[in-house]
């Protein structure tokens, strides 16, 4: 019996043993059930979303790396991309579930990696159709994953969905003709059962949408218009037929509220860019964020950034959720419950303004300049701005510039700070010219249809070599900005400007970069710089974070490659 | 719009200065008017700028300023607007061959002009009529412009040749601001802030860059590179020297080696140089 008790024992060591081995080596990734993506605060060492959470504040739990050791933050692995022309970004966010990284290669590669060791499983390369045309470079933003599916747009309108172990294609979607100018470089959002995601296009006269796939086989299940047609509420907006060529295109993820069940999306700039004399009216919902409900598609409130845009300032930056509790005796908080925190939305623009807007019902809190804006000088109490700048035959000199003060980088709220970051192209201009009327701007399927190109002191889509511009040219920051004022508590100012986004973390860590080719770790309470690493290209991406085997590890995409640091091992 | 299919000069002999400037082979095998390429520059702004930048140089590698690295004629290039580049960031354009031509066209028409990025524009100014003939006697005379800029190479050469062709970009003299290549000429008013506000807006190479070190020492010269934390130049001998940022007490572009003219000219002086270097474009 002694002898058969210590067997037993020796037994359950073992597979004690076995169990453990299991759990911390060659462990198994999980199914992303969307109740994981509901959830993903519980498990900070994954990073199931292009945010990483549903509230778009890319702010991670993960505290290992601290402000007092990031200092010894060491390369783990790179990843080269092989694909990448002169024009292109890299601007995907990585996804990472259960130690597997999987990232888009641009334009639409996809690559299951190695989180640990950045050695590659499988690899699934696409050759986009040669009518594919995109404004701004062949890019994407990253993929989506549920179940086992992950899912990606392509430059050539369509979506695929592919087994997340094999790599191999499970169904293939055609959205949009890439002739017409419709692309999709969007990271989709999974919410409950759906893939939600739009058209990019902006600049082809494309009318864009909204939509909500069905992951088993990518069938539409609705659509929103971000364009209405007569008839509909907000075709008021438009004149004659612009409608049909009006943009509005989608091409950064939008967020979601699980309790309210609506999503945010900010919608791009109508077409054509930078002459409205075609198109008179407010021109919804472009330069708006919507309030969809995801099980529908139905709207449920809305709110213009930039009415009638003549500026190309798309408001496809991520809105970001929290609840804030504003002091007593402001605006916010005389409008809402006093004493109590509100549900907001916020997000710094293309246009150069931070707005605070309450998420249940669309009104407008708050709107203040984060840089030198001169397009606009002040807000009515609905938050409709005063605009004071138009473009003209010999040009208007307007800031920010084309741009914009920000874009698609992502921003990050800390709930530890309570501060908002902004990667921020700092006093821009731009000349913005029209020839008067809409006949100057003529409309060929499959051509651009913008209007006159604004003048830029900076290069608009890619970072030149060198930098010897003047400081008056524009420069960058990443800047912290208190969301219950919009004032700026501090800023960290580079030389060039930056298409990065930022990251947070639960040890007060920032981590951003540039396009000098600087990552870098800064003190989110006060933004010293603490770490930076020269990794030879532009940061175009979101930094993420997450771990494997109890190790932090962060990374980034710059240049062609993705770089994944941690700490090192004494 | 039309297109000649025969070899010949640009109207004007704007094609003489075109294949001088560039210094360097190109096939080019048609002749276009002014029509032409003002009717490329439409569809250069509207199609091509955004990624190629109003001054050609937006992609990195890619100076349609200079040169064309994936065709040489006119006609290879216009099928290659046409077509994209495959595997590439440039897209294809449902351009007709007479159309994507005008494209030609105007980026023939870039070529050899010093790139500069765009700047403020144009605006203001005292509204004065100048006198070109008036203009022309202060330049060479009371205003001693002549001393520092040449005319079509007559003249001085610390500062940039004011004649038609070079330079488009802002200027450390009356060169003009309001935008690069592609941009429209320099309108009156923005030469005439050039006169009276020289420093706002420096060319490119006539920009002197100077760090001073901890340990005192100044360098001065032209800037090549700079980021938050460095510095990268060449220096007046020619050598090139680097920086850490931490190092420097101090450094920063120089004020432009011209003096602004308001208070030395009367406006009216002003306006007649300023109708002078117009008139040396055919402009009014």
């Amino acid at each position: 019996m002694k002898r058969f008790v210590l067997a037993d024992l020796k037994v359950g060591l073992y597979l004690f043993a076995v169990l453990v081995a299991a759990a911390s080596l060659g462990a198994q990734s999980r199914a992303v059930t969307s109740e994981r993506i509901l959830k993903a605060s519980a498990e900070p060492q994954n990073w199931l979303t292009y945010s990483g959470n549903y509230n778009g504040q890319r702010y991670s739990l993960l505290d290992q790396i601290t402000p007092a050791n990031v200092k010894n933050l060491e390369l783990q692995w790179v990843f080269q991309v092989r694909s990448l022309g002169a024009a292109d970004k890299f601007e995907a966010t990585p996804i990472v579930n259960d130690g597997i990284m999987y990232t888009v290669s641009p334009p639409n590669d996809v690559v299951a990696l190695d989180a640990v060791s950045g050695r590659i499983f499988w690899r699934y390369d696409y050759a986009n159709a040669p009518a594919a045309r995109v404004c701004c470079g062949r890019v994407n933003r990253g993929l989506a994953i549920l179940g086992d599916r992950l899912f990606m747009g392509t430059i050539d309108g369509k979506v695929i969905a592919l087994n997340a172990k094999t790599g191999a294609v499970e169904w293939t979607k055609q959205i949009d003709r890439p002739e017409a100018g419709f692309s999709i470089t969007v990271a989709p959002l999974v919410v409950k059962d759906k893939i939600i995601l739009g058209p990019a296009g902006g600049e082809y006269g494309i009318r864009g949408y909204i939509m909500a796939l069905d992951p088993k086989d990518g069938s539409e299940l609705w659509r929103f218009w971000t364009v209405p047609e007569p008839g509909q509420p907000g075709s008021e907006t438009w004149t004659g037929p612009a409608w049909q060529k009006g943009g509005g295109p989608i091409w950064t993820t939008g967020t979601y509220d699980p309790d309210l069940n609506l999503m945010y999306w900010g919608v791009g700039n109508p077409g054509p860019d930078w002459n409205g004399d075609g198109r008179p009216g407010d021109n919804l919902y472009t330069d708006s964020v919507v309030a969809l409900d995801p099980d529908t598609g139905k709207l449920k409130w809305h709110y213009q950034y930039t009415p009638h845009d003549e500026f190309d300032y798309d408001a496809t930056q991520v809105p970001v959720l929290a609840d804030i509790q504003f002091p007593e005796g402001t605006a916010p908080s005389r409008s809402g419950q006093q004493g109590q925190a509100r549900k907001v939305l916020m997000q710094a623009n293309r246009n150069g303004v931070f707005y605070v807007i309450d998420r249940t019902n669309g009104q407008f809190l708050l709107a203040k300049p984060f840089t030198k804006v001169t397009w606009a000088d002040s807000w009515d109490p609905k938050g409709r701005p005063h605009r004071v700048q138009d473009p003209t035959q010999e040009g208007t000199l307007v800031y920010p510039n084309n741009q914009g003060a920000t874009n698609w980088y992502s921003p990050s709220f800390s709930p530890r700070s309570g501060l908002f970051y902004i990667p921020t192209w700092a006093d821009t201009f731009s000349s913005y010219r029209k020839t008067p009327g809409p006949e100057s701007v003529r409309f060929t399927e499959g051509q651009m249809y913008t209007g006159q190109f604004p003048t830029m002191a900076l290069p608009a889509m890619v970072g030149g070599a060198t930098n010897n511009r003047r400081p008056q040219d524009g420069y960058g920051l990443i800047q912290a900005v208190d969301p219950k004022t919009g004032t700026q508590r501090w800023a960290f100012r580079m030389d060039d400007v930056t298409d990065s986004g930022i990251l947070t973390t639960a040890s007060d860590l920032l981590f951003a970069g540039g396009r000098e080719g600087y990552f870098f770790a800064l003190d989110a309470k006060t933004g010293a710089l603490l770490w930076k690493s020269m990794v030879g290209g532009q940061v175009a991406s979101g930094p993420m974070t997450y771990s494997v085997n109890n190790k932090q590890y962060v990374a980034v995409s710059a240049g062609n490659n993705t770089f994944v640091y941690a700490l090192r091992q004494n | 719009m039309r297109i000649e299919r025969t070899l010949g000069l640009f109207a004007g002999g704007f094609a003489v200065a075109v294949i001088l400037a560039s210094g360097a082979p190109r096939a080019q095998q048609h002749s276009y008017t002014q029509q032409d390429i003002d009717a490329g520059h439409a569809l250069y702004d509207a199609n091509c700028g955004r990624c190629h930048n109003i001054d050609g140089a937006g992609v990195p590698g890619v100076e349609l300023f200079k040169q064309f690295k994936r065709a040489n004629s006119d006609d290879d290039i216009a099928k290659l607007i046409q077509s994209g580049i495959p595997g590439t960031a440039m897209p294809p354009h449902q351009f007709s061959t007479p159309q994507a031509l005008t494209v030609v066209a105007y980026l023939r028409s870039m070529v050899g002009v010093t790139p500069a990025s765009a700047s403020a524009p144009a605006g203001g100014g005292s509204g004065l009529a100048g006198d070109a003939a008036r203009g022309k006697v202060v330049f060479e005379g009371k205003g001693g412009c002549a001393t520092c800029h040449a005319i079509n190479g007559a003249g001085g050469t610390t500062g940039p040749d004011l004649g038609p062709a070079p330079p488009r970009a802002g200027g450390a003299g009356a060169g003009g601001r309001g935008g690069g290549r592609g941009a429209a000429p320099p309108t009156a008013a923005a030469l005439e802030r050039s006169i009276l506000d020289p420093d706002a807006d420096v060319a490119v190479p006539y920009r002197v860059f100077q760090v001073v070190t901890k340990s005192g020492q100044t360098v001065r010269g032209a800037l090549l590179n700079q980021d938050t934390f460095s510095v990268q130049m060449r220096d007046q001998a020619g050598d090139l020297r680097a920086f850490q940022k931490t190092d420097l007490k101090e450094h920063g572009f120089q004020p432009s080696a011209m003096p602004s003219y308001r208070g030395r000219l009367a406006p009216q002086e002003v306006a007649d140089i300023v109708a002078y270097l117009l008139s040396l474009r055919g402009q009014r």
